[in-house]
């Protein structure tokens, strides 16, 4: 369906000298093809390009969390009209425009129109409408008043808000690097990573620290300058004086060359700063070499004077920054400020309730030091790439990526299709369920995807429900989280269960209360706790630690056992955590090795006999030869050079321990190392199907139960020359 | 029914642990593989039934299993290796003929 917006052609006979009659082709007819889906979701019909992409983008964004705030929709339309309105046809236009959007909706909606006219190829005006459907028009003097009291421009706007708030938050400031030394003056400017409101392209900006002594160095220059040029340019006593001029003047100049010289003296001492009058996007400032030329662009705009030989020139002329270099700009011009009216005044429409909305970074910040989750959760959405948010703080080259793709096309608001709802609620509920985007794999995103009402369920629970979701994911470990995560997505009775007993949930994830630490600490001596604190952390279950402890007859020996462990899974053997041992069976243990050993009669060679004790960890085994180009596998962290191989390279530690039987008392599984069979060459070798073994001695049930494809090399043949030829290469797991 | 000759299982477990602790005077690293052999008592173990042989059995069976976890010195390898496999066919020869 489609709403049509009409009026009829006298609306533009006007006798108003506004009106350009020879362009006019006569019809306002004219059909802005609304659909109304955009009132589930999309806000912003940029049908004359008039606004970047930067700007669409926050103006969507705050549309929506308008919405979710107040349940008042904020449609803004823009559309060119290749004619002149007469300003008495203008409100007739917007009347007949919002009247029809009337007929279908209730005052839950607030239309603005931005018209852009033009005569021709040249655009001469534009102007901005604004009502709340069955409402009134706001007045050119509401206009006004919103956009002064908002910081005048969209770039004043957008940092008024940000100054409001940023009192409020915590400031995640960091010092990042030394950019410059300007002409070895020891002058230096210092980014410092900040936040900034606008775009999601400019949530992290640097503020650009400048050495105070710039500017004290720029106004000597002048006077310096000035006073040299009321000599006729002769420069001071340096140049010799004259008979024409003052000497004082001379005198003065050598006065304020003294100065000069104190103030890099000082600065290179007592070094101080300040901030600059611009803030750099981060996303720029990823690239020593950008971040070295923004700053001495800068340098050389502000105070290039000051540096005679011109070297900042040289310098900052190998690597142009970006032309969107600075906050608040974009790579293509466009009508910001007439947005920022839109904008304004939408804040200024809420004023009276008290609300503002500011979708970006900084409100995420502020909402969730603030405890007001679900505002933070909605403007998390305001991250339109996965990733962006962690990627800022930490993996620099992820956030060029993010942003390139976002440029590339990428963008949620740029998409009309499935993946922009997907991209936006695997966004939600990673920021409900506190996961790093970058953890959402493919299949658990398409379980978002093809679970809308799960996902509805989830996202759309009350605050308090929503804290819950959140407050239990917080205490799990990022795998947990996604367990937790897919649960809640698969069964509606556990997302219930969340709500109704999350201690039980918690103990599910096996997160209990670590007070007992403190008695065995007490029992065990000082250093107890932390070290099993520091065991859990590394992915030993709490739950399993305390319960073997609480059953151990000799706390002591078990601590012991638990700290000479080899690994995590040694671990889990001594506490008994079944669970958590990858490729084991919870049947008991029956031997079903060889009970002796054999001979090849082939090579003929008792040294190559595979012994009894070794043939008992085979269920079957054959004498062959590996040909030359053979590859050979072992997982160990000890004896490189050992018997026992596979012919495939296995892919997870339960490859290790189950298919090959190894127990984890034996193996700490650290390294993987390859042999290969050298050319011209052959290796003999006993191959079979791995052996049942217990999981550790005098246990039964559960047990390894083997059954993968092994070999064995008899002593005599692992000398030198193999071990030689022996390569550690990287785990797949 | 065979009777297990305890004299010589416990006399070859000796001379392994007694070649171990010649071993380990230069190669410390085998320590937990020593620790590991003398987690059984064999002194102190009756051997009159076919439980507590196989217990035995499977215990040597995972000792040499482990033992190729280490790296021994060229002198003695053969002779540990040697005296594990002795061991084992005694436990093994026993065990199967008690089936």
């Amino acid at each position: 369906m489609s709403v049509t917006i009409s009026s009829s052609y006298g609306l533009l006979s006007s006798s108003n000298s506004n009106t350009i009659s020879p362009k006019n082709n006569g019809s306002t007819r004219v059909n802005l093809n609304i659909d109304p889906k955009i009132f589930q979701g999309h806000y912003v019909l940029n049908t004359n390009k008039s606004m970047n992409e930067c700007t669409q983008e926050d103006l969507e964004v705050r549309c929506r969390m308008l919405y979710n705030k107040t349940g008042i929709h904020f449609l803004f339309v823009t559309f060119d009209l290749n004619y002149f309105l007469p300003v008495d046809s203008m409100n007739t236009f917007r009347d007949a425009a919002v009247q029809t959007f009337s007929t279908n909706y209730t005052d839950n909606v607030i239309v603005a129109l931005y018209l852009r006219m033009k005569d021709g190829n040249s655009y001469y005006g534009s102007t901005l409408l604004i009502k709340q459907i069955n409402g009134s028009w706001l007045t050119q003097a509401d206009i006004n008043f919103a956009n002064y009291n908002n910081g005048g421009t969209y770039i004043g706007g957008t940092v008024s808000r940000f100054n409001n708030v940023f009192k409020n938050i915590p400031k995640p400031l960091i010092l990042c690097y030394q950019v410059a030394k300007v002409n070895g003056l020891l002058s230096t400017a210092y980014f410092i990573k900040s936040n900034e409101a606008k775009g999601k392209e400019q949530i992290y900006v640097h503020v650009l620290k400048l050495d105070k002594a710039f500017d004290e160095l720029k106004q000597l220059d002048d006077q310096l300058h000035h006073l040299i040029v009321s000599t006729g340019g002769s420069g001071g006593s340096q140049m010799g004086t004259t008979g024409y001029v003052n000497s004082a003047v001379y005198d003065e100049i050598d006065q304020v060359r003294n100065k000069i010289k104190i103030a890099y003296v000082k600065a290179a001492r007592t070094p101080s700063f300040m901030d600059a009058d611009v803030r750099f996007k981060e996303v720029y400032l990823q690239d020593t070499d950008v971040v070295e030329s923004a700053s001495l662009n800068y340098l050389k705009s502000k105070y290039g004077s000051i540096f005679k030989n011109n070297r900042l020139e040289t310098l900052s002329a190998s690597h142009p920054p970006p032309q969107d270099l600075v906050v608040g700009s974009c790579k293509t011009q466009d009508e910001s400020d007439v947005i920022a009216d839109g904008l304004n005044l939408a804040s200024f429409i809420l004023s009276p309730t008290g609300l503002d909305f500011i979708p970006d970074a900084l409100s995420v910040a502020y909402y969730a030091s603030t405890d007001q989750l679900t505002e933070a959760i909605w403007a998390s959405s305001a991250f339109l790439m996965p990733g962006i948010g962690a990627g800022a703080k930490k993996v620099v080259s992820s956030v060029v990526d993010a942003i390139k793709e976002m440029n590339a096309g990428s963008r949620l608001i740029k998409e009309a299709g499935q993946l922009q709802a997907i991209q936006q609620d695997k966004n939600l509920i990673a920021g409900l369920f506190n996961i790093k985007p970058e953890n959402i794999n493919s299949s658990l995103a398409t379980k978002i995807k093809d679970n809308p009402t799960s996902v509805n369920q989830l996202l759309l629970t009350t605050e308090k429900e929503a804290k819950l979701y959140s407050h239990v994911s917080n205490k799990l470990n990022e795998t947990k989280r996604v367990e937790f995560l897919n649960k809640s997505l698969d069964e509606p009775s556990w997302r219930q269960k969340v709500l109704d007993d999350p201690d039980e949930v918690l103990k599910w994830a096996g997160v209990v209360d670590l007070k007992w630490l403190d008695d065995l600490e007490f029992v065990l001596g000082p250093g107890t706790k932390s070290k099993i604190t520091n065991w859990i952390n590394n992915g030993v279950n709490p739950v399993k630690v305390q319960a073997a402890f609480n059953k151990s007859s000799n706390k002591s020996e078990l601590f012991v056992k638990l700290e000479s462990s080899l690994s995590v899974y040694h671990q889990r053997v001594h506490i008994e955590d079944w669970d958590n041992i990858p490729g084991i069976s919870k049947t008991n243990y029956i031997p079903n090795g060889m009970t002796t050993g054999k001979t090849s009669s082939n090579w003929n060679n008792t040294l190559l006999d595979l012994p009894a004790a070794e043939a008992s960890n085979f269920v079957d085994a054959v004498a062959i030869e590996l040909p030359a180009g053979t590859k050979i596998y072992r997982v160990t962290g000890g004896n490189s050079a050992g018997a026992y191989w596979t012919l495939q390279k296995p892919n997870s530690i339960s490859d290790v321990i189950g298919g090959t039987a190894v127990q984890p008392e034996w193996n700490s599984f650290e390294k993987i190392y390859e042999y290969q069979v050298p050319s011209n060459q052959g290796l003999k070798v006993w191959k079979g199907q791995a052996a049942k073994q217990p999981i550790s001695q005098g246990v039964t049930n559960p047990h390894l139960p083997g059954g993968a494809e092994q070999i064995y090399i008899p002593n005599t043949l692992r000398d030198n020359s193999f071990k030689n030829l022996i390569q550690e290469i990287t785990l797949p797991w | 029914m065979v009777e297990i000759d305890k004299v010589k299982t416990n006399r070859v477990y000796k001379e392994i642990i007694e070649l171990l602790n010649e071993e380990v005077i230069s190669n410390k690293s085998i320590l937990p593989f020593i620790q590991y052999l003398e987690k059984k008592q064999f002194e102190n173990m009756a051997l009159n039934d076919r439980v507590e042989i196989n217990e035995l059995r499977e215990f040597i069976r995972g000792v040499n299993r482990f033992s190729d976890e280490f790296t021994f010195s060229e002198t003695r390898v053969n002779a540990i290796k040697n005296k594990l496999y002795d061991l084992y066919n005694i436990l093994n020869i026993a065990s199967n003929h008690n089936l």
